[in-house]
């Protein structure tokens, strides 16, 4: 009977609406009875962290308030199986499995659950996230390809940032904070309760940093510069309605300068960010049902070095989606799941027209609680995606409109196991299949940006191309030292993507072009191993170690450049109103393009050093409302690519909560 | 009515003696209150909670105690504060209306007496003595270590008309 009422259900979400899947979700309320981590991150159903089939760690806000970093990116690079590529001093990309090159699009970056990966240019730009760590309850790192949860382009990972719950998290600080390189920034965060079930979050915040770091091989050196600075502002309403359910609004707005690098130059860059977000999940007769809409719009006013001219970007992302979550019997759950999108890319000098990329998805999940100590979980989703192109008549442009009129679609599935060997013992096993799209400038861009020395011609996109499958498989053991209170975990992967976008000579308009297609794919394997302990007093230590591979198989010169080895440690003690923390990390050589800084530029390839790096943290409460921290990064000064050198820098913060 | 209170009172003089094993922990009490809150319809406000025990077992006497202790010095869901009532099971069928119950460990020689209360009075209970749950008397079954685990019987749920939200039936274990 239950199955009919849900099958009943199903059939009228399915026809009336046109919503996303989301998160509100109550995680304060299930993290404090069962006194871990909780998550709807990893198969779209709540659970336990401990519990979930799927590899991933949890940054927590405790982890968070002792870890003296100053943004999201320098927090998840900690992590085994975490690479970080810095390019300036307001960007950096994050890279997992083995995959680091900047704009490659493969991890899909969330707030919330809303999606805050630039589709149409494959990158994300952290600076512009409009959340404070303060702010963060969590960050969740799902491991390896996500895309039957997730769609397109979650296929080295995801990275989920939960903030807390303005409903039933009282976030109040304000904090200061200055440097060296003539770092600054404030931020405030306050909460108002509007009832026993409902409140507002409001946070500001403003940050500023020299743009130092230059090397040798920084593009432009001599003719764009930008201070980062970055504005940020946020609200954040929930509520409970009792018949009503769970009810959310988010909107922000981000305004970022700083210099961007792209294809091998520097560029001038502002960029602001407007976005908006409501939810709804209850408990009806077919479920758990939730429901969101969102829409965001990036807007970069100028792009701007003196050789490649000044172009100005705006994309505007909509999204919709619903899902329902129900449990038939005592051992299968079960998640369906519409999700529809649409991105739209202006960007005059960098494509030609207006490009849109609509998606329409379906999803199904499985789980299946064989015994106490054995689960199972199996998704599935269906993309389909079209794409289109309106305007157009850049005299550079080398295709119609009609060209432009295609689409593509693809299937992912995610199956995970995992099994309580002992009580301290956990195996995790999972395959996958992700489709990674290529991101709107792949499709369209025009010949204008020409990356320097790479070759003499110009960069065209292809509407030809299509979405690659990555496969992975992964293995992992965690191991509970229950008497010193260690968490231990050894996993391995093995990722293979297909194809990758590349570019390929050839002649048009009287000379030659480089146009993007799909060239060689490549593998990625990998074994981490990492342990923790966590306390509220005394000694706190974790490391964790990678070894990775990269097997990419075309060579044109940066080839396999992911670090091969790297390891990150952290050792703290706590004692009174103090606190005492050092992190570390070593990371093997790598390799990049150089360019030469007179002309006639060429291209060369040049071996980045490994590095060690340590960054202290002091810390002291004198009572319970303020905290003045002192903090040191890159004790020894590194580079993690070729054009940014990560300099020692110095800061004092002072953070007061009421 | 005095009779089911006045059975607990003499109670109160054994929360010196030492903790008798099985007994439900201060962990598993407060996973114990919070699970209230997880209800379709939480219980609100001032609620009476029985604390059921066997009066003939002097361990499941000094559980009880213990839980009202704790129940009287601050432990509530989010939702609802909980005025304990420590009640001998075999005269449970002597007490009015109570929503919520706890029940406490070495009590099940009489659990059928509970699972008849708990079927005419649509009564949640809850057990850190998982036999409870298993034996499809108890509601709900907890346990606090290694880790904390809280299994639902759904027969019993279904039978005593208690209903949790869908997202915490996704979240734990279902008998």
């Amino acid at each position: 009977m239950r199955a009919v009422r849900h099958g009943a259900g199903l059939a009228f979400f399915f026809l009336s609406a046109a919503m996303a899947a989301a998160q509100d979700f109550d995680y304060g309320r299930y993290e404090a009875l069962f006194g871990e981590p909780v998550t709807v991150s990893a198969t779209g159903k709540p659970e336990r962290v401990s519990d979930t089939q799927v590899l991933m760690d949890v940054i927590t806000a405790e982890d968070i308030r002792r870890s003296g970093a100053r943004d999201i990116p320098a927090l998840v690079r900690r992590l085994a199986g975490v690479d970080s590529t810095h390019s300036s001093s307001g960007e950096v990309g994050i890279g997992l499995g083995g995959y680091n090159q900047p704009s490659s699009g493969r991890v899909l970056v969330l707030i919330n659950g809303r999606e805050v990966s630039l589709e149409g240019v494959g990158d994300v730009l952290w600076s512009t996230l409009p959340v404070e760590l303060e702010e963060i309850r969590q960050i969740e790192v799902l491991h390896g390809p996500q895309s039957a949860l997730y769609g397109f382009n979650a296929v080295d990972g995801v990275i989920n940032i939960i903030t807390f719950d303005p409903v039933d998290d009282a976030i109040n600080t304000a904090k200061v904070r200055a440097g060296t390189q003539d770092r600054r920034g404030v931020s405030a965060i306050t909460t108002l309760p509007l009832s026993d079930s409902a409140g507002v979050r409001l946070a500001a915040a403003g940050d500023h940093v020299e743009d130092g770091g230059r090397t040798p091989f920084t593009p432009g050196r001599t003719s764009v510069s930008k201070d980062p600075n970055r504005r940020a502002f946020s609200f954040d309403f929930g509520a409970r309605i009792a018949d009503v359910g769970r009810v959310s609004l988010e909107a922000s707005h981000t305004d970022v300068s700083q210099r961007l690098f792209y294809t091998n130059r520097s560029y001038d860059t502002r960029v602001t960010t407007d976005s908006a977000k409501g939810g709804w999940s209850a408990d009806t007769p077919v479920g758990l049902v939730t429901a969101t809409m969102s829409y965001s719009d990036v807007t970069m006013p100028w792009v701007s070095n003196p050789r490649s001219g000044t172009f100005h970007v705006d994309e505007r992302i909509a999204q919709v989606g619903l899902s329902d979550l129900f449990k038939l019997g005592a051992d299968d759950s079960f998640r369906v799941g519409f999700d529809g999108r649409r991105d739209r890319l202006d960007a005059p000098g960098l494509i030609s027209g207006v490009l849109t990329g609509d998606l329409l998805a379906g999803s199904a999940m499985w789980e299946h609680q064989f015994t106490n100590s054995l689960s199972a979980v199996n998704a599935v989703r269906y993309d389909y995606y079209k794409l289109d192109r309106q305007g157009g008549g850049d005299p550079m442009d080398i295709y119609r409109n009609a060209d432009f009129d295609r689409s593509d679609q693809g299937v992912s599935v995610n199956s995970a196991l995992v099994a309580k060997v002992t009580e301290d013992d956990k195996i995790r096993l999972s395959v996958s299949r992700g489709l990674k799209l290529p991101s709107l400038t792949d499709f369209a861009q025009v010949g204008r940006v020409r990356p320097l020395a790479m070759a003499a011609a110009p960069i065209y996109g292809n509407p030809m191309l299509r979405a690659s499958g990555v496969y992975g498989y992964r293995a992992g053991w965690d191991h509970q030292f229950r008497d010193l209170g260690i968490t231990s975990r050894v996993a391995f992967f093995h990722d293979m993507t297909l194809s990758h976008v590349d570019s390929f000579s050839r002649r048009s308009h009287g000379g030659v072009i480089d146009v993007t297609g799909m060239g060689a794919g490549s593998v990625s394997n990998g074994l981490e191993v990492g342990f923790d302990r966590k306390a509220k007093e005394g000694w706190v230590w974790g490391g964790n170690v990678t070894y990775q591979r990269l097997h990419e198989h075309r060579d044109w010169g940066l080839r396999n450049a992911a670090p091969i080895s790297k390891a990150n440690a952290h050792l703290g003690y706590s004692w009174g109103d103090w606190e005492a923390d050092l992190y570390g990390a070593y990371t093997s050589r790598t390799k990049g393009i150089g360019v030469t800084g007179m002309r006639p530029y060429r291209r060369q390839i040049v071996p980045i050093k490994e590095y060690v790096t340590l960054s202290p943290r002091l810390a002291w409460h004198p009572g319970d409302m303020l905290t003045v921290e002192l903090t040191a990064d890159n004790l020894w000064p590194y580079q993690d690519s070729l054009y940014y050198r990560m300099e020692t820098s110095y800061g004092l913060t002072l953070r007061l909560r009421y | 009515m005095w009779r089911w209170w006045a059975s607990g009172i003499p109670l109160v003089l054994l929360t010196l003696l030492a903790a008798p094993s099985q007994a439900t922990t201060l962990n598993e009490l407060r996973v114990a209150v919070r699970i209230f809150d997880f209800m379709i319809d939480p219980p609100r406000g001032r609620t009476p909670l029985a604390v059921i025990f066997d009066g003939q077992n002097k361990a499941s006497q000094e559980d009880a105690v213990s839980i009202g202790n704790w129940l009287n010095s601050g432990i509530s869901s989010e939702k609802a504060q909980f005025i304990p009532i420590l009640v001998d099971v075999l005269h449970l069928s002597e007490v009015p209306y109570v929503r919520v119950g706890i029940v406490a460990g070495g009590a099940s020689a009489h659990f059928e007496r509970v699972l008849d209360y708990a079927l005419k009075n649509h009564t949640v209970t809850i057990s850190s003595d998982m036999g409870c749950m298993q034996s499809g008397i108890c509601t709900v079954g907890i346990a606090g270590t290694p880790r904390v685990e809280v299994v639902i019987n759904r027969a019993v749920a279904a039978s005593c008309g208690v209903e949790f939200s869908e997202a915490f039936r996704l979240m734990v274990r279902e008998y």
